[in-house]
């Protein structure tokens, strides 16, 4: 436990990791180390994942082993191959996020970022974009024919698809308005009966649940978010912790009943079962009566621990769901003020809340406007930083839309010359590299914290940097898990 | 010349068959940590000349294993050396390269009767596993994600394998392993 800070910034939730280490648990951080190192042909993308069943093939990237795979893929042309992978699947996440993907079939970007991807397309060497390039590039992945060159070029136009049917998603759910969260372990405090939520089970589920909560009884009983964004009528669910702190909150004897929608990690059901944590699968109970029998039945059992968080360590926040609220905010700020953009998971590869907290801080120091989505976001709430009432408080991004809600704001408000960078502070879906090459392919400076399966080639790592810099895009990414003070240096030379 | 005696508690690596699938990591961490300056994966693949590991995993049938160097009792390499790059660690008994000796000349090379020295011709001296001496654990050890991978004491071997047999012998398991060519259709 002396490398306690190593896993998490957050103090309660380094007292939480103490009484989980007494009490003898592996979470995250320990598989994490179990797993090291991991597969490192993967880590540099020498690894080619199942294109064919004739594999797994790999390149040994110090030139005594195998330098071709089975079809003959050189070590160019299995990184490219990753990397167009990555990026489909990335797109493929944000198609199945669209209520009706069927009704789709050409993909833009809105004004006036639709200037730009025109201008990003001449560069990327293709016209417009359609859905049908998620399916050839299917084919092309089967057996990869094309050079190393066109398969980052495809890369980079999923990219872009990917921002396009994120744009889409938010314009079939009609969004309006800024909703309200609240995020932070004080909302485990006191003597309530808490309903955890993980994942996304049905909103009409959650909301059901909510209210027959809401109602009159002995004891105060209430509904929280385990890390995940869940969308109510009217706000957000609470947060008490980010998706990464999602194991430490079941520690804390302060969950009564966790409820599994889909996206859920594996790991939550297991440790449940470990501490006796009743588990309920929202496709498998749909009775909120029957879920809220379980809860207070739970609760009726005396905790084992003593965990009681001071009940300020909650923060509320507004999260802006439309570029039309956003601009009013930036209107109000100088003319000339910077903006930084910082969103992602927690990753194990970081002390949890690290990047986040630090940046935010000192990029406010130096005077710049931040926004934030994801976890990162959820750190900031959690931190008082993004709250109402105090100057240049950080601005809360809507999950799914994140940099692209902020780049409508900033061109309609013409400050996009202002802007002075995005950074990934983790990656946990492929979602999130797909948006990070498509933000870089529309000519954007954008910084990935965590290593990418990259530097097996230097071909197409240039290539890469190349092909970018002639839109004017940049996409910096490292060798090592980028510390604060690396991030933070490239956010002021961009100045 | 020194020879190693019974009382010494020579620890060699040892390779568990059963758990060897073959990965390579070994391979690939070992030339990062030994041969790279960087230090790291991604580091260690920029850099030229190419890092190097010292010890080989190889295939046969359905088995694969790692070999290094077994650091033998009369090592013919460390006998054969002509520029006295090769000698014995008193502290350990390992037969270490001392690499500002080393003349490329490869005769240790020819002379391994496992094949466990590599040439590494664009730094001039050869390779072999010293067993990280200056580390707690050596790094191969420590990578392999199945624990093949063991520091054991030379002379224990014999008496480990004696064990193994004895327990084989007396379950069957190494008969039925041989045979251990699984069909999966149940349900069919």
């Amino acid at each position: 436990m002396e490398a306690i800070h190593m896993k998490t910034v957050d103090p309660v939730s380094q007292e939480l990791l103490r009484s989980a280490a007494d009490r003898g648990l592996d979470l995250s951080w320990e598989r994490h180390q179990k797993l090291q190192p991991q597969d490192g042909f993967l880590r540099v993308g020498l690894s080619c994942p199942y294109g064919c069943l004739q594999g797994p093939c790999r390149i040994d990237p110090f030139g005594r082993g195998p330098d071709h795979g089975l079809c003959g893929l050189d070590r160019n042309g299995m990184v490219a191959a990753l990397l167009l992978r990555l990026s489909l699947i990335g797109a493929l996440e944000a198609l199945n996020a669209i209520p009706a993907p069927d009704t789709i079939s050409e993909v833009s970007l809105p004004a006036p970022l639709d200037e730009m991807a025109t201008q990003a397309l001449k560069n990327l060497e293709g016209d417009s974009l359609s859905l049908g390039e998620i399916y050839r590039t299917i084919s092309l992945l089967q057996r990869p024919q094309e050079t190393p060159e066109q398969m980052v070029l495809q890369a980079l136009r999923l990219g872009i698809i990917t921002l396009g049917l994120l744009e889409q998603r938010q314009t079939s759910l009609d969004a309006q308005g800024s909703l309200l969260c609240k995020a932070g372990y004080g909302l485990l405090a006191g003597d309530k009966i808490t309903i955890g939520i993980c994942g996304h089970p049905p909103r009409e589920l959650t909301e059901a649940l909510l209210k027959e909560s809401s109602r009159e009884s002995s004891v105060r009983m209430q509904l929280v978010s385990l890390g995940d964004w869940i969308r109510l009528n009217d706000g957000f669910l609470p947060c008490a912790c980010t998706s990464g702190e999602a194991e430490l909150s079941l520690i804390s004897g302060k969950i009564n009943l966790v409820l599994l929608g889909p996206g859920a990690d594996p790991t939550i059901s297991d440790l449940c079962q470990r501490l006796d944590v009743p588990l309920v699968a929202s496709r498998e109970i749909q009775e909120t009566a029957e879920i809220l029998r379980l809860a207070r039945q739970a609760y009726s059992i005396p905790s084992e621990t003593s965990f009681d968080p001071d009940p300020s360590l909650v923060h509320e926040a507004r999260v802006i769901m439309t570029a039309q609220d956003l601009e009013p905010l930036l209107r109000k700020e100088k003319f000339h003020a910077r903006f930084a953009l910082l969103g992602g998971a927690d990753t194990p590869q970081h002390s949890f809340g690290w990047i986040p907290v630090e940046l935010t801080s000192a990029l406010r120091a130096e005077g710049y406007l931040v926004a934030g989505w994801g976890d990162a976001a959820l750190w900031m709430i959690k931190n008082g930083f993004a709250s109402e009432g105090q100057d240049h408080a950080a601005r809360i991004l809507d999950e799914y839309q994140g940099p692209l809600l902020a780049l409508k704001a900033l061109a309609v408000s013409g400050r996009l010359e202002n802007f002075q960078g995005i950074c990934f502070t983790g990656l946990k879906a492929c979602r999130d590299l797909a948006v990070a090459l498509g933000l870089a392919g529309l000519g954007l400076k954008v910084c990935v914290a965590v290593p990418l399966p990259l530097w097996g080639s230097e071909r197409v790592r240039n290539f890469l940097t190349d092909k970018l810099a002639a839109g004017g895009g940049l996409l910096t990414h490292y060798d090592h898990p980028a510390n604060a003070e690396e991030i933070l240096e490239w956010f002021l030379k961009r100045r | 010349m020194k020879t190693v005696t019974e009382e010494l508690p020579v620890k060699v690596i040892g390779v568990h068959l059963d758990r060897c699938t073959g990965c390579k990591t070994c391979e690939l961490y070992c030339a990062v940590e030994r041969g790279s300056s960087g230090k790291t994966l991604p580091k260690a693949v920029q850099e030229t000349p190419v890092p190097k590991p010292r010890l080989r995993v190889e295939r046969n049938n359905d088995t694969s294993l790692t070999i290094q160097c077994r650091q033998c009792v009369e090592a013919p390499c460390l006998n054969a050396c002509p520029s006295g790059a090769l000698i014995r660690d008193p502290k350990n008994e390992m037969v270490v390269v001392r690499e500002d000796r080393c003349i490329a000349c490869w005769t240790c090379l020819m002379l391994c009767p496992f094949g466990v020295i590599f040439p590494w011709p664009e730094r001039k001296f050869a390779l072999k596993c010293d067993r990280c001496t200056y580390m707690e654990h050596p790094v191969c050890v420590e990578v392999c994600p199945t624990r093949a991978l063991e520091v054991v004491d030379k002379h224990k071997i014999e008496e480990m394998y004696r064990e193994k047999r004895r327990i084989e012998a007396k379950t069957g398991a190494g008969s039925s392993k041989k045979e251990g060519r699984v069909r999966c259709d149940r349900g069919s």
